[in-house]
């Protein structure tokens, strides 16, 4: 029988049978979906509590706060269920009453910021009120972009799972998307530390400003940022892409409807990238992408046609446009590695 | 086809491999130890994947009407086998904005057909996923099937409130079940069968 922590990890891998690139390299996607609360989040949630109560910094009784509206709120709650940890989350009123609904159903206490700091940054204003929380109640600030147990479970778990599951198959390319870089820093290090020449190649939004250029708001969750997370290590990257929105919503509804698979925004960013490296190596070669998250979160969303026109983000699903869009992605030129804070 | 994976951390080439074969997680709960089997981790969050991958289409235009669950499952199947199924709700679910991300089309609201199911596998099925990993003396529970079978349970919000407070979301109606097996007499081990993923009953009306 299962202790809970097992229902993290030891998510599968799919070979996608009508997604593939003719001549192209072959396609395997991890489905990080399956992690209990549904996404790749469970992993670094459970790691950083792991390690802050490791080292003695989270004794019983004192309770965790994050500031976060998405995937790594849903898991901190549902691991602070798991483990009797008082649960604090700070909210801001873009997140969906998906993920309020359910933080609330695993007895995470949700706090909600109304006003954006003075910089216009939602991201800032619920730090702040983090902070407070932290101050009234002696709370544990986990800090998902910078905590280096983040990158660790990535590091030490999933990596060593992928390559059990490769069974000696190295892929030559691996596609993540960024938010914390927690993900992609992880497994660039492990691939490395084992000796596959795997290359890591990130994949952010347009909107996001993490590899440069002005922020823009932008409605796909799971990726970027407006500033260059501390768990992103440049160092590992070989390149990086910056995809459309509409282009990654459509890439996830072809997704959900080629390969039953229905996930996020994001993945549909990772699998446009994925393909495009796909169809510049050959049939010999393995691309791997990271599908992180399901999509129940996004069937009042992206996948509603009502939403998709009221954000003039429709498109037909007609496969030589879709496909032509994902095969014409270039990667960012590489000004961003600039970027990446000493 | 097999609608049972051998290892969910495993590599596979369809969607329906990773039906069926999902974990029972131990609870403890007012003094009794449960094992829930959490049909949430099937690929559409409901044991419904089961009923679909054991069931069989048989018209090149199946329909479900108000089926739920099922809708979303059977829009799984339909799509692995490039076969268009058309749907209906009387009310939206979340069942079938899935059956509609899987690429069920909208339907008149006529009579389901053009499948059909086989719930004594599905039953049975269960029965030996729990005897293989908890041993065959274990009595199992299993919640009557909304929509498909009789005397289906009232929704327990509350039982299904205190399961989220320890991290296991489940839907309202297994939660009720959960409640019943805590009241039969007895210390033995008994697995209770959890229909869904709680995220997807949020109104509690699966």
């Amino acid at each position: 029988m299962t202790a809970p922590l097992d229902l993290i990890g030891g998510t599968p891998l799919l070979a996608p049978s009508n997604l593939r690139i003719a001549g192209g390299a072959d396609l395997l996607l991890k489905l990080e979906g399956f992690n209990a609360s549904g996404s790749v989040k469970a992993r670094p949630a459970l790691n950083m509590i792991r390690a802050a109560q490791a080292r003695g910094d989270l004794p019983p009784g004192r309770p965790v706060v994050e500031p976060s509206s998405g995937n790594l709120g849903l898991a901190l709650a549902m691991v602070c269920g798991w483990l009797g940890i008082e649960c604090h989350l700070v909210v801001d009123p873009r997140m969906t009453a998906y993920s309020r609904h359910v933080m609330q159903m695993y007895g995470a206490t949700v706090h909600q910021v109304d006003q954006p700091d003075e910089k216009g940054s939602w991201q800032g204003s619920r730090l702040a009120r983090a902070l407070q929380v932290v101050e009234e109640l002696g709370a544990l600030l986990l800090l998902q972009y910078s905590n280096p147990d983040n990158a660790a479970a990535h590091e030490s778990l999933t990596a060593n799972e992928i390559i059990g599951q490769l069974g000696g198959r190295v892929p030559e390319v691996c596609v993540v998307g960024v938010s914390t870089g927690g993900q992609i820093s992880g497994l660039g290090r492990a691939f490395r530390a084992a000796g596959l020449p795997t290359e890591m190649v990130a994949v952010d939004v347009q909107g996001s400003s993490i590899f440069g250029g002005d922020y823009q708001a932008y409605r796909l969750r799971g990726l970027g940022l407006s500033w260059w997370p501390g768990n992103l290590d440049g160092e590992v990257l070989t390149r990086a892409y910056r995809v459309p929105e509409r282009l990654a919503f459509t890439t996830a509804r072809v997704l959900a409807r080629r390969e039953q698979i229905v996930s996020g925004g994001a993945a549909g960013a990772v699998l446009s990238v994925a393909l495009r490296e796909a169809s510049l190596l050959g049939p010999e070669n393995l691309v791997l992408a990271i599908v992180a998250e399901r999509g129940d979160r996004y069937l009042g969303q992206f996948y509603q046609s009502a939403w998709r026109i009221e954000h003039d983000l429709d498109e037909d699903l007609n496969e030589a446009p879709w496909l032509a869009k994902c095969l014409d992605l270039r990667p960012l030129d590489g000004q961003w590695r600039a970027k990446q804070p000493s | 086809m097999t609608a049972i994976a051998e290892d969910r951390g495993t590599w596979v080439d369809s969607v329906l491999s990773l039906v069926g074969d999902t974990p029972c997680v131990r609870v403890r709960l007012e003094g009794r130890e449960l094992a829930l089997k959490l049909e949430g981790f099937n690929p559409t969050g409901t044991l419904f994947d089961r009923v679909a991958a054991h069931g069989r289409i048989t018209s090149p235009r199946p329909h479900v009407c108000d089926g739920g669950p099922l809708a979303a499952s059977l829009a799984l199947l339909a799509g692995t086998m490039r076969i268009p199924l058309t749907y209906h709700e009387s009310r939206p679910t979340v069942f079938g904005a899935m059956a509609s991300a899987l690429g069920a089309e909208p339907g008149e609201a006529v009579a389901s057909g053009g499948f059909e199911l086989d719930l004594p596998a599905v039953h049975a099925e269960l029965r030996e996923e729990v005897a293989e990993e908890l041993g065959e003396q274990v009595r199992v529970l299993v919640p009557a099937l909304p929509g498909l079978e009789p005397d289906v349970l009232p929704a327990d919000l509350e039982m299904r409130t205190l399961l989220g407070s320890r991290g296991i979301l489940v839907d309202a109606r297994s939660a009720a079940v959960v409640r019943q097996a805590l009241s039969l007499p007895g210390n033995e081990l008994i697995a209770v069968v959890c229909l869904a993923d709680g995220a997807l009953d949020q109104d509690g009306l699966l």
